[in-house]
Order: structure tokens, then C-alpha cells, then sequence
């Protein structure tokens, strides 16, 4: 017995897909809304102000952290970018133990914006699930190596595509939905796998831990021999004081990079002998996720020896991190991979639609499985939105003050999602669809418009400051709430059988 | 910019024409071998010149490469719907 190479490659396409479809959908849609990440924190603590422009933002902070930071053994300054317009300092002890001071424009202006888990937790939670410690990250790895074997297969299965190049035929749903799913497959087949190759990069070293064993003992050791930091400061007692005046440090900054290229400054140990700044670039010019780096010292502001150059290895990683969170594109190329982003996402939807629809219209008695697929279907791809939408509304309705309120956020996005699976194993199909669809459709509406009611000087002062983000924020919501309702209404006018529909989202095809 | 994104957009648009089915179904006329070489030289041409034009504005090269990929993603997308909306709206009419 031969055998069928193709046969095989359209099963694995098949299954690959569709055990890991929820996981994957979820991880690429979350991971899509990560490429905003500064963009929806500012839209999440509306109380941060345009304070970009502000003049002499390094001696500032600096101010600050010597009025408030008296013998902290770090100090970092965060400076707003062009995408964020979030200002602030820490300082403290260690990595975990810090104060953070958010400032404002005018001088000695502190602001408090509220406390929010932003966009920080779509990034955090499309490669953790929520689940740190439990394995999240071995499950996206998981799903990122599936996510390759089903974009590899599927050249095989849907292997008529060349022939069929820019091909979409709209006639029946069925055949809609097989060359949406084609065509989009081709479309964003260099996206998934550069995301998901890249991806598994990130944690490459935890994903293999035998070589880490092999050659140097523990996965953090690796990274240190690969990428080597500096020397090791040794806390001492405080003799000596950090530099007051940045002026001197900033000139030579710019003479090495130009103007407006600092992201972050960072004292180490400022208040001993040997401490030291190190400023970090911004990432504008570089492919890799490390941006360049200058040192100097504490208290004389003299430049001294930088960071030696990482290994080969090291530099292919960051290269890969870097493709994978995209810090170099700037905001057209960075809505085009968001974009890129959706379109994948509506791959894996369409594919377990797919799955779903070619069976149901083969057999006669439904099957255990295909009750399990249809309302998986519709708790991930209708659910999911619907959580999202929820986490964004709590983040508006939360009082402000509320302790743990970022907490509570995410609290918020897994108990509705987990209301999307009840209410969807619960309903007949088609009811569930449409009411969690119209579901969405109305918190995109009245997100906006409770935004409005809390107050509505922010809306006026986003069109006077021109805060693009919060802007464009606000109307990406509507029309993503016009793109549900009209998914909702095409699948009431469906006609009634006992087969579901689903249009993947996008109602153009 | 804009005009290399806009140049890939048509290299695409030369290259699906140069595809008998699609040629058929915009043009309604069988293609001529010859019309179909030129529009395929005349899509790979523009498609190079996109490249060329990218990465003459773009410091980097990388970034210009990823820039390059991710507008063919899309363009090769926005033919494909507008051979569609083609299609769907011809078969109204007739």
C-alpha cells in the first residue's frame, strides 16, 4: 500500500487546525490588538496629557528623582514617544520593589492616571494565557509549531491556489468560504509564518532546555553568556551623588544619535562610586528588539565602556523578537501588519467554519463532535470579541479609585468570556451567534458613548490636542461595532435551517 | 511611498490579467498570446521597480523588505476583491 502523500497532508491540515484553531485564533487576535499596545494604554488611562513637547523633559525627571529618589539604588526616566505619551520615572530597589511617578507638561505637575491593565494585557496575554507558571507560554509555543504544520500543509491541501491565483467566488457559501480561506491563506501565508517563527524564537531557549543544560547549566546562564551584559556592580554604601545637570550627557547623546532618540535612562547604583547611566535608544531604526545603548558615568556624566557586542546567536534572536513586535514600523506599515493581523485571524475562523459546515452538510445525525465544534465556534470567535469588548467597557465603569482595578479588568474579560461559552453551549447555534454578535455590536456603540457621558471635555480635548490615538481609537471601535452589526443582521436573514453560518467576520465575501 | 505601493498594486493587477480566466472574466475576450506575454513582463517589471523604488526611499533594508511583503499581502488581497466585485457585478447585469 502507497502512501498518499496528499491525502495525509489535507488530514494533518485538517486536525492541526482544528485542535488547535480556538487556541491559535485567540493567541492571533489578541496578539494583533498587542501591535497598539501604547496606543490603547493611552486610550486606557485617559488622564495622561500631550506632554511630548515639553521642554527639558531629562532635567525634569532628573529634579525629581533627586527630590524623591534619595538613595534608591535605581532610578530609570521613561521618556513619550511618538506613541505613547506616557512620562515617568522609578526608582527603588531591585527590579520588583519600585515607586513609579507619572509627570505632566507643566512644571512640578504630578498625574495619577488610573490605575489599568492597557493594552500591556493583550501583549502579555497572547503569549501567557493568563496562565504564567501553568505553562502558558510551553501552550503558545504549542500552538505557534501547529500553526506552522497547518500553514505547510495547507499548501498541499488547498493545492489548486496557484492556479486559482486572485480567485474568489461568492456564489455559495460554502465555496465563498473555501476560497476566502485559500485566498487569505496565500495572502497572509509570509505573515503566520514569520509570526510564528519568530514567535517560537522568543522563548527559544525555554522551549529547548537541553542545550542550556549541555553547556552552561540553567536557560538564564545561556542567555547571559550569548548576550553579554556589563560588569556586575556590587551595592555599596551610598559616598557619592549622581549628576544633577543632564545637559553635558545629552549633548553627547545627540551627537551620536541625533535629536529625540532616547527612550529610557537608567542609573544603576547612582549613589556609589562606580554607578552608571545607560541610555536606550529608540526602537524607529532597528529591525532587532535590542536598540542600541551608551553608558556613561553617574556622577561625571564621562562616557565609559559599553556593552560588548552578543554573539551571533543572540543577534539572530533579537532580530526575530524585534520582526515579531514590529517596534520598527512606523503607524501606516504598523496598521498594515495589524491588518495582516485580522485577516490571519479570519483564516483560522474561516477554517473552523469550514470544518464545521462541509460536515454538516454531509451527514444526517450530528455527531457529538460536531456539537462541540459549533459552540466552540462561536464561544472563541464569537465569544472572544465579546470579552474583549467587556474588558475595555470595565476599564470606563471600574470606579477609579478601586483597589487591584487592574486586576479586576482582567477579571472582568474571563468571566464574560466564560458567560460567551455557557450562553453558547446553552442556545440553539444560530441564537447564540446573533445575540453574542449583537452583543458586541452594542458595547462598541456604547463604549464611545459612555467615554462621552464621563466626561466630555476629553473628547473636545483630543480634537484640540490632536491625541490621534484616543481619536482614532474611538472610531476603529465604531466601525468595528458597524462590521458586527452587519454580521449580525446578514446571519438573521439567513434562511432558517438547521445548518449554521458564519461569515468570518468580514460581510464583504 | 505611495507610488511604489501603487506600482505593486498594478504589477498585480498586470499579472492576474495575464491569467486566461481572470482576463476572460474582466475583458470578456480570450487573451492573445502576445497580449499575455507583454502584461506579464509588464507586471514582473513593475513589480521590481516597486521593490526599487522601496528600498531606495527606506535607509534600511530590512524594513523596506518587510514594508515591501506586507503591501503585497494586501494588494494581491485588494485584486482579488476587486476581481470579485468584477465578477459579482457582471453577473447582475447579464
Amino acid at each position: 500500500m502507497k502512501p498518499d502523500f496528499r491525502k495525509n497532508m489535507v488530514w494533518l491540515h485538517t486536525y492541526s487546525g482544528l485542535v488547535m484553531g480556538w487556541l491559535l485564533f485567540t493567541i492571533f487576535l489578541t496578539g494583533t490588538l498587542a501591535y497598539f499596545n501604547p496606543e490603547i494604554t493611552q486610550w486606557m488611562k485617559p488622564e495622561l496629557q500631550k506632554v511630548s513637547n515639553t521642554a527639558n523633559m531629562l532635567d525634569r525627571s532628573l529634579d525629581e528623582l533627586h527630590a524623591r529618589g534619595e538613595g534608591a539604588s535605581g532610578w530609570s526616566i521613561y521618556l513619550p514617544n511618538n506613541r505613547t505619551e506616557h512620562w515617568y520615572i522609578q526608582w527603588g530597589e531591585g527590579r520588583r520593589n519600585r515607586t513609579t511617578l507619572s509627570l505632566g507638561p507643566e512644571v512640578k505637575q504630578v498625574i495619577e492616571p488610573r490605575e489599568s491593565a492597557g493594552g500591556n494585557f493583550f501583549r502579555v496575554f497572547h503569549y501567557t494565557l493568563q496562565l504564567r507558571g501553568y505553562g502558558g507560554r510551553y501552550y503558545s509555543g504549542i500552538a505557534a509549531m501547529f500553526m506552522l504544520v497547518a500553514v505547510f500543509s495547507g499548501i498541499f491541501t488547498h493545492r489548486r491556489f496557484f492556479r486559482d491565483f486572485f480567485t474568489l467566488r461568492i456564489s455559495k457559501l460554502q465555496k465563498a468560504l473555501t476560497d476566502f480561506h485559500g485566498l487569505i491563506g496565500i495572502v497572509t501565508m509570509p505573515f503566520c509564518i514569520m509570526i510564528c517563527a519568530t514567535g517560537i524564537m522568543v522563548y527559544v531557549i525555554m522551549y529547548m532546555p537541553f542545550s542550556s543544560e549541555h553547556y552552561v547549566g540553567t536557560e538564564r546562564q545561556l542567555s547571559s553568556v550569548l548576550s553579554p551584559g556589563l560588569d556586575k556592580l556590587t551595592p555599596k554604601a551610598p559616598n557619592s551623588s549622581p549628576i544633577a545637570d543632564f545637559s553635558e550627557v545629552e549633548k553627547k547623546i545627540e551627537m551620536a544619535w541625533g535629536e529625540k532618540q532616547i527612550r529610557r535612562v537608567t542609573f544603576e547604583q547612582p549613589f556609589t562610586e562606580a554607578g552608571r547611566i545607560i541610555v536606550d535608544r529608540i526602537k524607529d531604526s532597528t529591525l532587532s528588539r535590542q536598540s542600541d545603548r551608551l553608558v556613561f558615568s553617574a556622577h561625571t556624566g564621562e562616557p565609559l565602556k559599553g556593552y560588548l557586542p552578543a554573539s551571533t546567536a543572540a543577534e539572530v534572536r533579537r532580530v526575530f523578537f524585534g520582526l515579531h513586535e514590529a517596534h520598527f514600523a512606523d503607524t501606516r506599515l504598523r496598521w498594515v501588519l495589524f491588518l495582516l493581523g485580522l485577516l490571519s485571524s479570519a483564516l483560522i475562523a474561516s477554517g473552523l467554519t469550514i470544518w464545521l459546515v462541509k460536515r454538516l452538510n454531509k451527514v444526517r445525525k450530528r455527531h457529538l463532535s460536531h456539537f462541540l465544534v459549533e459552540r466552540l465556534n462561536i464561544a472563541v470567535i464569537a465569544g472572544l470579541p465579546l470579552a474583549i469588548m467587556a474588558f475595555f467597557l470595565s476599564n470606563r465603569l471600574l470606579p477609579v479609585m478601586l483597589e487591584n482595578r487592574a486586576e479586576i479588568e482582567v477579571q472582568v474579560f474571563l468571566w464574560t468570556w466564560l458567560l460567551c461559552f455557557l450562553h453558547g453551549f446553552l442556545r440553539p447555534a444560530r441564537n447564540a451567534w446573533v445575540e453574542q454578535l449583537w452583543a458586541t455590536a452594542l458595547c462598541c456603540f456604547l463604549l464611545p458613548m459612555i467615554d462621552l457621558m464621563q466626561d466630555s471635555q476629553r473628547l473636545l480635548e483630543a480634537f484640540n490636542q490632536l491625541n490621534l490615538p484616543y481619536l482614532i481609537f474611538t472610531a476603529s471601535i465604531l466601525i468595528v461595532g458597524a462590521c458586527f452589526m452587519k454580521t449580525a443582521v446578514w446571519l438573521t436573514g439567513k434562511p432558517m435551517t438547521n445548518k449554521p453560518y458564519k461569515g468570518s467576520d468580514k460581510s464583504s465575501c | 511611498m505611495l507610488i511604489s505601493i501603487f506600482l505593486q498594486a498594478l504589477a498585480l493587477a498586470c499579472l492576474s490579467l495575464a491569467m486566461d480566466k481572470h482576463y476572460k472574466a474582466v475583458v470578456h475576450g480570450a487573451l492573445a498570446t502576445r497580449r499575455k506575454v507583454a502584461l506579464r513582463i509588464l507586471g514582473w517589471i513593475s513589480l521590481l521597480l516597486s521593490f526599487g523604488l522601496l528600498v531606495a526611499q527606506q535607509p534600511l533594508l530590512g524594513i523596506a523588505v518587510v514594508d515591501w511583503l506586507a503591501w503585497l499581502s494586501c494588494n494581491i488581497l485588494l485584486v482579488a476583491l476587486l476581481l470579485c466585485w468584477k465578477a459579482s457585478r457582471d453577473s447582475v447585469t447579464h
